[in-house]
């Protein structure tokens, strides 16, 4: 989806789509040789009720070992439904709730998928839910949403992807390539905290346009003028 | 030819631009939440554009602005204008610039009084010197003629006002993030 989404290809409708997004996204996060980025950018998540908390502080590093993580995309439940992502490791189950233009399909989807690792993942010690949203600051969630979850719910801004796959030295050369293609989706999508104001490319620029309000287009030659005239014939 | 793609690279660094402008408000807040701020309205950030045919000046947007209050009181106010033109004073414009205020207001008072162009109204209504420092109340000439008949703030608005803070760096000075937090954040608070 990243090539036809950069060159306009992707149906209007399919371009807000947040399974799309998950999909182009996580689709390139859980393999292997990305999973680095996968593992910053999770740890980036801050914990709902204390935002100065980063998730990387909280789990010892090793449960991100790249090695055993393993995405399960959409896993559906029964009794809990389907979150988007569920993320496992040695002693830790994740799941990623993703939003793109939409807001929670419940006040109590993200305790609804907290049971869900208590009761299917009771064997793994750190059991989080992480709320992936498109927001630059984390949004507004009712108490009724958060009651109970103060110490396993977690934010995530999409914004923060760019800085964690830029964060990281050289992966491995094809990794890099990937790396770059899913920098410039997200660029294109508008997910990047601010990188400076970047001058114009001058060279594309071959000429100036405007100076001192006059029009100084290059090569420009006015059109000749003609005299218009009304009722010409009746030479009025 | 080259003409017509000289149009379309204007027009594709002018959305480059937007992009990265809206990229700055946002890291902006971002920086100033964490600073125990938070925004005080929604997505919009600029007004006072026409689609009209007769006013052609006004179709693309030059002036955007964001609007936060400290978390803990309401009466703290900051406020961000970004000028990339003005088509009503040509003259008074350099180049394209950053101002920042932040207004303390007496309690209570900030709900009738915020404006989203009060920065806009001290640095064209000449409040501020244009040396681009940051300056206290003091150092604003709000009292001035030549202020309050460009900005029509009344005495009495004025005199809801504890104290305010100001400052405006040109654009093209914010390189990357480290400038935006320091040129702007750490000063205005």
């Amino acid at each position: 989806m990243i090539e036809a989404t950069l060159r306009g290809k992707v149906p209007t409708d399919a371009r807000s789509d947040e399974d799309c997004l998950t999909s182009t996204v996580w689709g390139l996060l859980k393999y292997r040789p990305i999973r680095p980025i996968l593992a910053r950018f999770v740890s980036k998540a801050a914990l709902y009720s204390d935002q100065a908390v980063r998730l990387g502080e909280k789990i010892p590093e090793k449960l991100l070992d790249v090695d055993r993580l393993q995405v399960v995309f959409w896993p559906s439940d029964p009794e809990f439904g389907q979150p988007d992502i569920l993320i496992l490791g040695l002693d830790l189950a994740l799941v990623v709730e993703v939003k793109y233009h939409a807001e929670l399909s419940g006040v109590d989807q993200l305790r609804k998928y907290h049971s869900f690792l208590n009761s299917r993942y009771s064997d793994k010690t750190h059991r989080h839910v992480v709320y992936l949203t498109a927001n630059w600051v984390a949004p507004e969630l009712t108490n009724e949403a958060t009651t109970g979850l103060e110490t396993s719910l977690w934010w995530l801004s999409w914004y923060e992807l760019v800085d964690a796959a830029r964060e990281l030295s050289c992966i491995s050369p094809a990794a890099d390539e990937i790396r770059n293609d899913l920098v410039r989706y997200l660029q294109h999508l508008g997910f990047e905290f601010f990188q400076g104001i970047q001058l114009p490319n001058v060279e594309e620029l071959e000429t100036v346009f405007w100076q001192d309000m006059v029009p100084i287009i290059s090569g420009y030659e006015e059109p000749p003028r003609v005299n218009h005239y009304f009722w010409q014939e009746n030479k009025i | 030819m080259n003409e017509g793609k000289d149009i379309l690279n204007l027009v594709r660094n002018m959305q480059k631009l937007n992009a990265e402008i809206a990229a700055l408000i946002k890291t902006y807040e971002k920086l100033l939440v964490a600073r125990g701020f938070q925004s005080d309205g929604g997505n919009s950030i600029t007004n006072d554009l026409s689609t009209s045919l007769q006013e052609p000046q006004r179709w693309t947007p030059l002036w955007m602005y964001r609007i936060l209050k400290n978390k803990a009181d309401g009466d703290d106010v900051l406020i961000l204008n970004i000028v990339l033109d003005s088509p009503d004073a040509p003259d008074e414009v350099q180049e394209p610039l950053v101002l920042c205020a932040r207004f303390f207001y007496r309690k209570g008072q900030a709900s009738n009084w915020v404006g989203e162009w009060d920065p806009w109204d001290l640095w064209f209504g000449k409040a501020a010197d244009k040396t681009g420092e940051l300056y206290g109340k003091s150092d604003l000439k709000l009292e001035s003629e030549k202020f309050c008949t460009y900005a029509d703030w009344s005495k009495e608005c004025i005199q809801t006002m504890k104290d305010i803070r100001f400052l405006a760096v040109p654009l093209a000075r914010l390189v990357d993030r480290k400038a935006l937090e320091e040129q702007i954040i750490l000063r205005i608070l």
